[in-house]
């Protein structure tokens, strides 16, 4: 089944759709896609059927989300915990993976024509080699486009990620672009894998789950969180309106903490560098106590200086994760 | 066309407001209020309470002790004491760490301080406690001295046994060193911030050598997240206030973390007070001034709204917690509760024309 579906909503979602985007709509929308286990159980079929329907739902969810203007949809389609299930479930999902990105580069003119950019997010050194190939197409292949975005997180966990970003400043440290004062909050979520996106605005899970099971745990701690007792392949249009005007009636007041916390944050940063600035005054001054003008200049050099290092370090960092798939290209068109 | 669809979205939110609203109003009396009539109509016909089947999601959350019992005798207390012991030993599970994350503008200081010593008192070995302003941390002497009167007040002088670990930061002041149950308050710095700062550290380590960028591993970050102290990571966080988020909450420790939402707002609980108070003295006024005879009146405006909310609630609802499927398995114990519910409520209003409103109260509390 295609990753794409043409076609529209019918009147009542029509009239529904119009009548929620008169208020505030979320412009990234993250899904936890829980329930294909139990769907499967409950009608009796196999797992791997129920992971079939389970991925038609989320092409179906796309097509929903085309026609109430979201933008980009983040979803969890396999953690690094699911590879402690059952070796045929596993080989299962992932032969489920090859074939449904096999599918995609296949639809790819209708991928350009509808401007959607595909990303994968996660620790993908942990996939067959294959697999790791398939995916590197995709992504290159989809890159240049811009009206739509969709990010699958395989082999994804949020602690893996936090801990890869970390690990890439270390990196950079290493390398000398940038120095460990430089950390910060904005450089870590720099360094995700995420990096590309806005935080999501509202996260959904279904199947009545109220975890969040190591995902986003980073980026989502300003969103809104929705947990819906429906199970993923029976998922619906009302559902996704459901969880939406959940989100509007809780923008304003996550809007208000979102800037608090921008301000808080901007604070602490103007106090470290103004804390390194002193430090740098005094170890290259004469001992003699700098004078106001002088501490702003320095605090206003510093800055520069910290910022012109961060962008070298991004590009830097920018030009690694690049290289890594398009190795990964070149392997797989040579192999 | 678009001003049109502006109108009706406004509308849109304004049901769901009321509808809530509602929800939490009716849900917060029928609690309080019928549990009390219920449990003894079910006495008073010898059924099991069991059949009562109060639908208690919050399995895992505390019980409130009576709130209209005044505090008094050390013999109430004990029996209190006892009650909330008992009450944490028959739930199948408890958590080791709870979080209390309110959401609210101004949280109530004395309602937190009741959460946690009824949380220490079930028997839950640690309790957070975190708002997105930071302002407990601010206030963080003003919120120990609420619990330690709580402390008294609710369990007695018993000070001493339940000792009251603060850590209030990392770094800083432990005021007992007795490790059970301990109360910890946090604050936006202790999300990101600390992992931020935990960063740091590594990549000063890698900046004087000591380490490569390849050692740095989750286990390392979360060793030194988790500071000196093993406190396990938050298994259920019960949220309180009308944000539907975790507003910086410990991003790194609540992986595996359970979020339950009791809909109700911490001052609530004094604005609710108020309309049962109002209700009684409105039932007392229509009965004295207006001698009106009408108690089945007034308790069937109680069941139109309720009638409204729930039915419609339940009817939307899909899968087993839909109308269908309950009236279907248990219809038979809706039908003699109901019976029983309604002649209760009649009995009471109409006690209200007999008798004072105080006595009407306190044979209720009783």
């Amino acid at each position: 089944m295609s990753w794409i579906r043409e076609g529209e909503l019918n009147l009542l979602e029509r009239i529904s759709a119009n009548i929620l985007k008169a208020g505030p709509m979320p412009k990234h929308v993250a899904f936890i896609m829980d329930g294909n286990r139990r769907f499967a159980q409950k009608k009796n079929m196999e797992r791997q059927e129920g992971h079939m329907q389970g991925f038609n739902k989320l092409a179906e969810t796309l097509r929903w989300c085309k026609h109430l203007n979201i933008r980009e949809v983040t979803v969890y389609a396999f953690s690094i915990e699911n590879f402690k299930r059952s070796k045929d479930e596993v080989d299962g999902l992932m032969e489920l993976a090859r074939q449904k990105f096999e599918k995609l580069l296949e639809e790819r003119e209708n991928l350009e024509k509808h401007g959607v950019c595909i990303r994968v997010l996660g620790d993908l050194n942990m996939l067959p080699l294959d697999l790791q190939q398939l995916i590197a197409k995709a992504v290159l292949g989809t890159k240049a486009h811009n009206k739509c975005f969709l990010n699958v997180c395989f082999a994804y966990t949020s602690r893996y990620e936090i801990t890869n970003a970390v690990r890439e400043m270390a990196w950079g440290v290493e390398q000398g672009l940038i120095k460990a004062s430089d950390v910060s909050e904005p450089l870590l979520s720099a360094c995700l894998y995420s990096n590309k996106s806005p935080n999501p605005d509202l996260l959904i899970r279904t199947s009545g789950e109220v975890r969040l099971s190591d995902f986003l745990l980073w980026q989502t701690s300003h969103s809104c969180l929705v947990f819906q007792s429906v199970l993923w392949p029976e998922y619906s249009f009302w559902n996704l309106c459901e969880a939406i005007l959940q989100y509007q009636l809780n923008h304003a007041s996550i809007q208000k903490a979102r800037e608090l916390h921008r301000e808080h944050q901007a604070l602490q940063q103007l106090e470290a560098d103004r804390a390194c600035a002193a430090e740098h005054l005094q170890s290259h001054g004469n001992g003699k106590p700098a004078s106001g003008q002088r501490r702003r200049e320095a605090l206003l050099q510093y800055t520069a200086c910290r910022e012109e290092r961060i962008q070298d370090f991004l590009e830097a960092l920018k030009r690694k994760r690049d290289s890594f798939f398009n190795d990964l290209w070149s392997a797989g068109v040579s192999a | 066309m678009a001003l049109l669809y502006g109108l009706l979205w406004r509308l849109l939110l304004l049901l769901v407001h009321i509808n809530r609203a509602l929800v939490v109003w009716l849900r917060v009396r029928l609690r309080g209020w019928k549990r009390r009539v219920w449990e003894r109509a079910m006495a008073g016909l010898l059924l099991p309470v069991a059949l009562a089947g109060f639908p208690d999601h919050q399995k895992t959350t505390n019980q409130n002790p009576d709130a209209n019992t005044s505090p008094g005798t050390v013999k109430r207390l004990a029996c209190r004491r006892s009650r909330l012991l008992s009450d944490g030993r028959s739930l199948e599970k408890l958590p080791v760490h709870i979080g209390l994350l309110v959401t609210e503008e101004e949280p109530s200081y004395t309602d937190i301080a009741n959460l946690v010593v009824w949380c220490m008192a079930v028997g839950i070995s640690y309790v957070s406690v975190y708002d997105n302003h930071g302002m407990f941390r601010k206030n963080n002497s003003r919120l120990l001295e609420e619990i330690v009167r709580q402390q008294q007040d609710l369990l007695g002088g018993d000070g001493s046994k339940c000792n009251v670990e603060f850590l209030s930061n990392g770094a800083d002041k432990h005021h007992v060193i007795s490790c059970r149950p301990t109360v910890k308050v946090l604050s936006p710095e202790d999300g990101k911030q600390s992992i931020v700062q935990a960063a740091r550290q590594l990549c000063r380590s890698v900046e004087n050598k000591e380490k490569g960028s390849k050692d740095i591993s989750v286990s390392m970050l979360d060793v030194l997240l988790r500071e000196s102290r093993n406190v396990p990571d938050p298994e259920l966080v019960v949220k309180f206030g009308p944000v539907d988020s975790t507003l910086g909450f410990l991003p790194w420790h609540i992986r595996l973390t359970e979020f339950m939402d009791l809909l109700v707002t911490l001052a609530l609980g004094q604005v609710l007070s108020l309309l049962i108070c109002a209700i009684s003295l409105t039932s007392k006024y229509l009965a004295d001034d207006f001698h009106a005879n009408t108690p089945v009146f007034q308790s069937f405006l109680n069941y139109i709204l309720l009638f409204l909310v729930y039915t419609t609630t339940l009817a939307v609802r899909q899968g087993d917690g839909n109308l269908l499927a309950i009236l279907k398995q248990r219809w038979w114990k809706y039908m003699i509760l109901g019976l029983i519910d309604i002649e209760a409520n009649y009995l009471v209003l109409k006690a209200y024309q007999y008798t004072t409103l105080s006595s009407v109260q306190v044979s209720l509390c009783v």
